[in-house]
């Protein structure tokens, strides 16, 4: 009569041990990164098999196109490249007069980084999270805290890597803030995700700071994360309420963040540490 | 052919892996039944002496790793759904499928509650369209998950 008792008791117990466990896991998150590698890679086949059936329609689709659609493409393609080919001409000319007037300045040269082209997996992921599982990992060497832009602008960072993919946070996700600079004018700005794909939010913009609607946003490099220069969001409306200190801005990012399929993921320079008042 | 019968049992939960991060359409996204949870909760109620509360703590972790959701958070609303199973696995045995099925659409509900109060607690969430449609999916597709899983079970003799 006993026994049964007995191992209600221990089951109550075990349950009790497993969930005190799993909080201290939650609480600990920053040091479980090593075993979230492995786990990621453990779990990796999984998306591999659960992407296929449309990666495979994806790759079909692509296969059957027609002929014309192709020579389409291809011209339409080859009239791009004349144009971005003519401006990276100028480019190439202004990026080494800039690169001088640093130098002269004494500032630190950002010369060209290391990228890598990485593929959207199509898979899904947690509801309240906005991220993408890509197919570069630390074999690639990816890491964590690495900047991901596409053809338009910033997409996110990586947050966690294994092997062969890694977890890219979206700049729309809740829990993202990235530092910005106004275009126009080099004002600082901090954009915080608010969930939404379409629409970020400016923190803690006084009412007197010259901000306007149509602005482009880019990364001010302050953050260490991400590089300077890369256009993140336009702004698109203003509102200023009489009671409160900070007006409202929301952004529109530039990259199409509900769209994407392919990635870049780019290395930042390794800068030569400059340290004024040594030496 | 006898195969391991804890092998069995996580090609089944791999499976529902899978079904849970398969894509889908937008309309018939907000309608994906918990796949993994029911596998779970099926698993903790036919051969909870095989399947315990350690295995259910992998199988959070493993959606909180597919996920990418903090390490340990579905691991805990899983022990947290899943206790109340293997603590009244006798009972449910015994009741009706349909019965089972409202009963594990509670138990859906539960989870999807306590994640989503989590998230707004530590992010800010706010809630999805549609975020409690999974609820009703669960009930509908609790019988025919049942039947097989409990197809599998007689036929590999899983004991």
């Amino acid at each position: 009569m006993k026994e049964p008792f007995v191992r209600r008791y221990r089951t109550r117990i075990r349950i009790f041990m497993f969930a005190i466990l799993s909080v201290v896991l939650l609480l600990s998150t920053d040091k479980m990164a090593p075993v979230r590698v492995y786990l990621m890679t453990l779990v990796s086949p999984l998306q591999f098999i659960a992407s296929g059936p449309l990666t495979l329609l994806d790759n079909s689709s692509e296969y059957f196109k027609f002929r014309a659609t192709l020579l389409e493409d291809n011209a339409n393609l080859k009239l791009q490249q004349l144009v971005l080919s003519n401006r990276l001409l100028k480019l190439e000319h202004l990026e080494k007069e800039n690169q001088r007037l640093n130098a002269l300045l004494g500032s630190q040269v950002n010369a060209n980084s290391k990228k890598l082209i990485a593929r959207v997996k199509i898979v899904d992921s947690d509801p309240f999270k906005l991220q993408v599982n890509i197919d570069k990992g630390t074999q690639h060497g990816v890491f964590v805290g690495q900047p991901v832009i596409d053809e338009h602008g910033v997409v996110g960072q990586i947050t966690q890597v294994s092997q062969f993919s890694s977890t890219v946070l979206l700049i729309a996700d809740n829990s993202h803030v990235i530092p910005l600079r106004n275009n126009r004018n080099d004002v600082r700005l901090i954009a915080l995700g608010k969930g939404d794909l379409h629409q970020l939010e400016l923190q803690f913009v006084t009412k007197n700071t010259d901000v306007k609607v149509g602005d482009l946003l880019v990364t001010s490099g302050l953050g260490g994360h991400f590089p300077e220069g890369y256009p993140v969001a336009n702004v698109v409306a203003i509102e200023n309420l009489g009671n409160e200190i900070y007006s409202k801005i929301r952004v529109k990012p530039v990259a199409k963040l509900d769209r994407i399929r392919y990635l870049l993921l780019i290395w930042p320079t390794k800068s030569p540490e400059t340290s004024i008042g040594d030496n | 052919m006898r195969m391991p019968i804890s092998f069995i049992i996580w090609l089944t939960i791999g499976c529902a892996l899978v079904l849970q991060i398969m894509p889908m359409p937008l309309f018939a996204d907000s309608f994906r039944p918990n796949w993994l949870l029911m596998t779970t909760i099926y698993w903790c109620m036919a051969l909870p002496h095989r399947f315990n509360i350690a295995s259910v703590w992998c199988c959070g972790l493993l959606l909180d790793a597919i996920w990418g959701t903090n390490l340990g958070a579905n691991a805990l609303f899983f022990i947290v759904v899943c206790g109340l199973v293997l603590k009244n696995y006798q009972r449910l045995r015994s009741y009706s499928v349909w019965h089972q099925a409202l009963l594990v659409g509670m138990l859906s509900f539960i989870y999807q509650l306590i994640s989503y109060l989590f998230q707004r607690f530590f992010y800010d969430v706010s809630l999805i369209d549609g975020y409690y449609f999974s609820v009703f999916s669960s009930i509908v597709f609790w019988p025919w998950l049942f039947f097989l899983l409990r197809k599998v079970r007689l036929h590999f003799y899983l004991t």
